[in-house]
């Protein structure tokens, strides 16, 4: 009887420490997932054509060509420079420049969510792009959280506003990249 | 007698302990080697699992793009010529092996689509990222077309 319980003891010992690491060797837990993180466009065939160097105007791409406002009134003839679908009705837009970066000095690109062309001040949900002295085009305002950034609340549209500012001449050409 | 059987338990249980702990796991292997070995395997082996992605695009002559912002379908959305889309995707490797995912395409999309890396690397309880590109040519009819983008992964 003594011996069958220590036959017993060995068996239930030798199987305790054998189970876990033949129960690691054969299993394969966990999974393999895949999910988008982020979609990245680049816009550089958006073409407006001529107009006058004006610092006071607000020019805009329509269906029919250019149209312009003043800083603060509404632009209701403007076509959208892109549509956002989000997937959970809300996100944002990160900005940054393509290749081409020709802009001349003073003038401005203001990327918005709306149709009102505005100072950073008065809607702070926009991206301004201005031309430096070597009329390349920088980023010169970064969003309302300095983070390249414009916010939706729902599934919108981007608006491109061009003021040529201080400039009195000289070509746009202007790669945007959008990532949401 | 209890003095040997107690032994006997005892060096029992070392020598399992020993066996099953990783002391006798082999060295690793160069790293270079490993991946032409990997690549030679997925031509011969079966894939152990597939992540399949809906693609779909709507090619429009000209306008703005409309981008889609999906977590799990390539909706490349509404895309005039010429004009490039990419989508990153991160794929998670829960699994206690590395594993390496081959991307494919297929369906009336397929042949516009590119992949940044033929073959992505991912090890275990690891994450790595695949980037997808779509760019329409000039003079292609518009409408829609669509396919699936899939991922067949392999075991290292």
């Amino acid at each position: 009887m003594e011996l069958s319980k220590k036959v017993l003891v060995i068996i239930s010992l030798l199987l305790i420490l054998l189970i876990p690491p033949l129960a690691s060797a054969i299993s394969a837990t966990g999974t393999i997932t895949g999910r988008i993180v982020s979609t990245t466009i680049s816009v550089s065939n958006i073409s407006l054509g001529d107009f006058e160097a004006n610092p006071d105007l607000y020019y805009y791409k329509t269906s029919t060509g250019i149209g312009n406002v003043n800083l603060n009134y509404l632009a209701s003839d403007i076509t959208p420079f892109a549509t956002i679908d989000f997937a959970m009705d809300s996100g944002y837009i990160q900005i940054s420049l393509g290749e081409n970066r020709i802009l001349p000095s003073g003038a401005k690109i203001i990327l918005d969510d709306d149709k009102i062309p505005n100072s950073e001040t008065s809607d702070p949900n926009q991206i301004q792009i201005t031309g430096d002295s070597s009329s390349q085009a920088t980023i010169s305002y970064l969003g309302q959280n300095g983070d390249h950034r414009i916010s939706y609340d729902a599934d919108g549209y981007l608006y491109v506003f061009v003021n040529t500012g201080s400039a009195t001449s000289g070509d746009i050409n202007v790669d945007i990249i959008l990532t949401s | 007698m209890k003095t040997k059987g107690s032994v006997l338990i005892l060096v029992s249980i070392i020598t399992f302990i020993f066996l099953f702990s990783g002391c006798f796991q082999p060295e690793p292997e160069n790293r270079a080697n490993r991946t032409d070995q990997i690549v030679n395997q997925t031509e011969k082996a079966e894939p152990i699992d597939e992540l399949i992605f809906l693609a779909k695009v709507e090619v429009t002559s000209s306008g703005p793009p409309y981008i889609v912002s999906s977590k799990t379908v390539l909706d490349f959305g509404k895309l005039p010529y010429n004009m490039v889309e990419r989508k990153e995707i991160l794929i998670i490797n829960n699994r206690d092996f590395t594993v390496i995912a081959v991307p494919s395409a297929n369906g009336s999309i397929s042949k516009w689509i590119t992949f940044d890396e033929d073959r992505i690397i991912i090890e275990p309880k690891s994450k790595n990222t695949s980037i997808v590109s779509i760019k329409i040519p000039p003079d292609t009819k518009t409408g829609n077309y669509s396919g699936y983008v899939i991922y067949s992964i392999y075991k290292s």
